[in-house]
């Protein structure tokens, strides 16, 4: 082995020697193993090695949850933009509601420019992304709260092992947020202060992704953020975060 | 070397190489368009090669000469050897040189700083792409020639190689050279290319290592 586990590698590099499985973003030559992206190195079960990418395009995945900007309105259907190297298309009929497009307008339905939270339904090499918002409850049309946008290949380190620092999140931030597998963090919450903090926590477990321990340090962070509110009574607007990739929403 | 400058693209790096200044951007793996350029089994890798205006001398005309166009070509047969470009079937990635500052060296500059940028991208590659050229002046054989040696050399051979699996990707030569000094040359191109290697590597965990400063 020429790296660890979590070491950070560049495309080219090698990353071990003998006999391994090349996982994710490995490729072999003869018993030489490299790296294609620039990513933390991760050594799995059974001589599995990959690297996780730091940066990259979302690949869509049957039965992601992903969240899309509508940007073209069919007869049929509506284009949705899901940051993927692919425009997705979502048809009339996986729309949560019956819509007839005879009697209604399905511009007052989505028009171009709205969020909607759905699934990929389809997706292989030789077809674009169908997207379907039928499955579950929550999908359709993003009406309230805010979009924070993450780089895709991050989304798993703002879930967590099992779940962890979503948990973490919701109960710090004290409000509901969904996380869309294409990058999107959608953050529904009752006072406005909550959201300046979700800007500052996800931009910061973004920027430290690659990093060991990012759970009990997005704790730590907690406990300083509540200790200083406590204690200075709130710096007024002391919270300066950059509007970019954050879309407020009605 | 300096990587992600640009803030809307998907990718991008600076180099300054002697006097020689270059930036790339990288857009995509996006959906080609027009349509009917796409390649059905793999991504479709346009590059721009272009100097700005005000980046040599006397000024130059800001259309695309007969020069740029061969070196967008050759540019793009540079890096396409590199990338796995199966992973993202119909789509186009692009590339686009632009020269700001020109002392020669130009092209391979260019090749070192656009592998940087899609790197940067996150487009799997199979390694990184690193290019100088190798001189002539006087009999002696030198290494990344500036504007003055290359008009009074004697040859110039840009030289783009893949460190880690010891492949070429590019080899050009304009003058006249021993097939000795070819091999000495190429010898000598590969000590500068893991020079530049070393901190194109420098230069992309830099960009990740600077969050954890504080």
């Amino acid at each position: 082995m020429h790296h660890k586990h979590r070491d950070l590698v560049v495309p080219g590099e090698q990353i071990a020697k003998g006999r391994f499985h090349a996982g994710e973003n490995v490729i072999r030559l003869d018993d030489s193993y490299f790296s294609t992206v620039l990513g933390t190195v991760e050594v799995r079960e059974r001589g599995e090695i990959a690297v996780r990418a730091l940066k990259g395009p979302y690949m869509p995945v049957r039965g992601d949850r992903v969240i899309g900007r509508v940007v073209d309105v069919s007869l049929g259907s509506w284009t949705v933009d899901i940051r993927a190297p692919y425009e997705a298309g979502l048809p009339l009929s996986h729309f949560p509601r019956r819509i007839n497009p005879v009697f209604e307008d399905i511009r007052n339905v989505m028009n171009v420019g709205d969020f909607v939270y759905c699934e990929i339904a389809e997706f292989d090499r030789f077809h674009s992304p169908v997207l379907d918002a039928r499955r579950e409850r929550e999908y359709g049309l993003v009406t309230q709260g805010m979009l924070i946008a993450v780089e895709p290949k991050r989304v798993p380190r703002i879930i967590g092992k099992r779940g962890s620092m979503l948990q973490l999140l919701t109960k710090e931030l004290d409000s509901k947020i969904t996380v869309a597998q294409n990058g999107y963090v959608w953050v529904v919450s009752k006072n406005e202060a909550s959201y300046k903090l979700a800007i500052e926590a996800i931009k910061k477990i973004e920027e430290e992704a690659h990093l060991q321990g990012l759970t009990t340090r997005m704790e730590e962070y907690f406990r300083k953020v509540t200790l200083k509110t406590q204690g200075a009574n709130q710096v007024g607007g002391s919270a300066e975060t950059g509007s970019s990739g954050v879309e407020k929403l009605e | 070397m300096e990587v992600g400058i640009l803030k809307n693209c998907s990718g991008s790096a600076y180099i300054e190489q002697g006097k020689t200044k270059i930036i790339v951007a990288v857009h995509g793996p996006r959906e080609a368009h027009p349509k009917h350029l796409a390649l059905p089994d793999r991504a479709l890798l346009r590059t721009r090669y272009h100097m700005a205006p005000f980046s040599t001398g006397e000024r130059k005309s800001p259309a695309p000469t007969r020069r740029e166009i061969e070196l967008t070509k050759v540019i793009r047969e540079a890096l396409e050897p590199s990338l796995l470009l199966e992973e993202f079937p119909k789509t186009t990635i692009d590339v686009f040189i632009e020269v700001l500052q020109a002392d020669a060296g130009t092209r391979s500059a260019g090749v070192t700083a656009a592998s940087l940028a899609l790197a940067e991208a996150g487009i799997p590659m199979r390694d990184l792409v690193a290019a100088i050229a190798v001189g002539k002046i006087g009999g002696q054989l030198v290494l990344d020639l500036n504007e003055e040696e290359d008009e009074h050399g004697q040859a110039d051979m840009p030289v783009a190689m893949m460190p880690n699996l010891n492949r070429i990707t590019l080899l050009q030569l304009n003058g006249r050279l021993t097939k000795e000094e070819i091999v000495t040359g190429l010898t000598l191109a590969q000590k500068g290319i893991g020079k530049l290697y070393e901190l194109q590597r420098q230069a992309l965990k830099s960009v990740v290592e600077k969050n954890i400063g504080e």
